[in-house]
């Protein structure tokens, strides 16, 4: 680590927690509640093959039933809950900013892969993510990047034998 | 002494030089990966997988051995020196060994941490490899109910152990068995949950869950509070490493205690290293305050990183045992493997010791030199392993990214699994943040469609009689030790849970009084 960054960091304030109960832990509840609802109607909507007891569809109620029961349980727990009993973790303020970089890295890799190709792909995601989480001198890490693409790209095609997409670079080689 | 003769047959098998190298190198990614702050063992083998895939089972075996071993080593480095323990059960050894490196003995913590982890692992691999024929034997009488009753079980020992309350284990197993019913059914060929996606008829692989929960979504929740959350500057590994003779005398018996008591709970389906490893650090402590010890709880005391580390280990050797002989994983990381077997077309259990027993004693035999390997790795070398503290975060999570990107490519290279990894990884990273605990899902995806196929065939099997469920002395053994150790282990994490909240307080304050007085 950098003499710049451990000052950066020093700057930056230490923890920020809050001391209300986390409305965002309703949303494990609300996840559950979704998971429950599509396993029921999955389950009622299936077209059983064969007529064994229990069916394909037994496990499927079942489950759903338990997800629905935790997601009711969970947000009760969460209704008669104070403060104090959440985690520190779930209190602390979400970095939205950074997070989004992340995810949004993902996501533009996932759609670029194909057309793209793997060289170009890995070093972007690479790159991209190194920035949402706070990299700061952005050539060297772009070097850094192309290397670790081009060295998986070696390792899973030429040691393991797996295709990555080469996309446009394709052409090239 | 069939046994010694097999783990002899083992050693000729292990001992060539492709697997020694496989295993060389799979010590060094497993310390290295547990190191890192925030990976732990279970990351190490979840990332490693993919690149199994080419390798012929032997080897690969070899290689998850000597990474699995690794992370364990490598979690209490990190928890010693930055107070960040890589996995649960390397908490409570750093309570101890994070005070003893801030009193400038870290060398000799890490040592005393790396000894006891070999102390923990020889002692338990030897107790697995002689009573796996009676363990095995036992296995075989399991029918369906047998199976569905420990399919239960575990469901509900890794629900009640690995989290904060029940409730949310439970809610953790449950989407752990709804992402396993997802597929073709193996019983009657129904399609089930697939939304007609064709990718889906085959289910969701392991594999992205395994990197998706636990590699992408570890690096989500790093982004989530890159900003709020600050990281502790790691301390600098001084003294020298090597125990003078009195040190070993406090530490050896302290060593043999944790292994004692670790050893029983790797080999019942209890869920992680958690439990041991504080019960052996209360157990040292109850000593010092006996001997009237000043180090305990000060300036850091050898008993108190020997005891559970020592404990850890010998967890993960039973759990081995318990995952060869039964099939039964009992931890995120054991899950994982039971993956690896499958995918190689084996299943674990009384079988295996039939149809692939040279397979097998050259595993056990590998859990041996890996042990070995990793001594050597990390008794001189801990300081320069210390030195893999200084990569960026920024760097570390980007490559993760990477990689978790690649190995779940590399499975059928179907954009696809990339999505599934996406979506996992946003689940992972709720878990994480509402303190959803993640072995639960791993084991409900693994062990979920056992359940499922034991259970409908004991309905056949039974005519509808619902006593068949407890007919057999097996299943209610199983049943009431579930029962029991319900309660003794609710007891046991009350007691823990304040033992691990005073202990956290003292240590961070004494860490913000030591960074008070280095500036």
């Amino acid at each position: 680590m950098s003499e710049n960054q451990i000052r950066d960091e020093a700057q930056e304030p230490s923890s920020a927690v809050s001391d209300k109960r986390p409305v965002g832990a309703l949303i494990v509840s609300a996840v559950l509640l979704v998971f429950g609802v599509f396993a029921l109607q999955q389950a009622a909507s299936m077209k059983i093959i064969g007529d064994s007891m229990p069916g394909p569809d037994f496990f499927p109620y079942v489950i759903g039933v338990l997800l629905l029961l935790t997601a009711v349980l969970l947000s009760l727990q969460w209704f008669r809950s104070s403060a104090e009993d959440h985690p520190q973790e779930s209190r602390t303020t979400m970095d939205w900013i950074s997070l989004g970089g992340a995810v949004a890295s993902f996501v533009g890799f996932i759609l670029l892969l194909e057309p793209l190709g793997w060289l170009i792909c890995a070093s972007a995601l690479f790159w991209f993510m190194s920035f949402s989480l706070g990299g700061k001198k952005h050539l060297s890490n772009a070097a850094i990047a192309v290397l670790f693409a081009a060295i998986t790209q070696i390792i899973f095609s030429m040691g393991l034998g797996i295709n990555l997409p080469a996309g446009i670079l394709g052409g090239l080689s | 002494m069939e046994q010694l003769v097999n783990l002899i047959g083992g050693f000729a098998g292990a001992l060539t030089p492709m697997n020694l190298l496989l295993l060389f190198i799979g010590a060094l990614l497993g310390t290295a990966v547990g190191v890192l702050p925030g990976l732990g063992s279970s990351m190490a083998v979840a990332l490693l997988l993919p690149v199994t895939f080419s390798m012929d089972p032997t080897g690969a075996l070899i290689m998850f051995a000597g990474v699995y071993y690794g992370g364990l080593f490598g979690d209490s480095i990190s928890g010693i020196l930055l107070n960040t323990p890589g996995s649960a059960t390397a908490i409570a050894g750093s309570f101890e060994g994070h005070r003893m490196a801030l009193d400038g003995r870290a060398a000799k913590a890490l040592a005393t941490s790396a000894l006891g982890a070999f102390t923990g692992g020889l002692l338990a691999t030897t107790v697995v490899v002689f009573t796996s024929p009676y363990i095995v034997k036992l296995a075989s009488m399991f029918g369906p109910a047998e199976y569905f009753a420990l399919a239960i079980f575990a469901f509900v020992a890794i629900s009640w152990v690995v989290a904060e309350s029940f409730l949310k284990g439970i809610a953790s197993l449950a989407i752990g068995l709804l992402i396993a019913l997802i597929g073709v059914d193996s019983v009657s060929g129904t399609v089930r949950m697939t939304m007609d996606v064709p990718h889906l008829f085959d289910g969701i692989d392991i594999i992205v869950v395994t990197v998706g929960l636990l590699a992408l979504g570890e690096v989500f929740y790093r982004a989530s509070r890159r900003r709020t959350v600050n990281g502790r500057n790691s301390i600098i590994a001084s003294g020298r490493p090597w125990l003078n003779r009195k040190e070993i005398r406090q530490a050896l018996p302290a060593w043999l205690r944790g292994t004692a008591m670790g050893l029983p709970f790797g080999a019942i389906p209890a869920g992680g290293a958690e439990v041991p490893s504080f019960l052996a650090y209360s157990t040292e402590k109850k000593l010092a305050e006996r001997r009237k010890d000043a180090f305990f709880g000060t300036r850091g005391a050898i008993q108190g990183v020997a005891g559970p580390e020592a404990a850890g280990n010998a967890t993960a050797g039973s759990a081995m045992g318990a995952l060869l002989a039964i099939g039964l994983p009992t931890s995120a990381t054991a899950a994982i493997m039971l993956a690896a077997f499958r995918q190689y077309g084996m299943q674990p259990g009384p079988l295996l010791f039939d149809r692939s027993a040279d397979l097998v004693w050259t595993l056990f035999a590998s859990l041996f030199l890996g042990l070995f390997v990793l001594l050597a790795l990390n008794l001189p070398f801990a300081p320069l392993w210390a030195k893999l503290l200084k990569i960026p975060t920024h760097l570390l999570y980007a490559g993760i990214a990477v990689l978790a990107a690649v190995g779940v490519y590399a499975i059928g290279g179907s954009v696809v699994d990339l999505l599934l990894l996406l979506g996992l990884g946003l689940l992972g990273l709720m878990m994480r943040r509402f303190d959803l605990p993640l072995a639960p899902v791993l084991i409900g995806v693994i062990l979920g469609p056992m359940a499922e196929t034991e259970l409908r065939r004991s309905v056949s099997v039974a005519e509808g009689n619902l006593l068949f469920f407890v007919s057999s002395p097996v299943t209610i053994i199983l049943y009431s030790v579930l029962i029991i150790g319900a309660l003794v282990l609710a007891g046991i994490r009350l007691r823990n849970r304040t033992v691990l909240k005073r202990e956290i307080k003292t240590v961070s304050t004494a860490a913000a009084a030591e960074d008070e007085v280095s500036r």
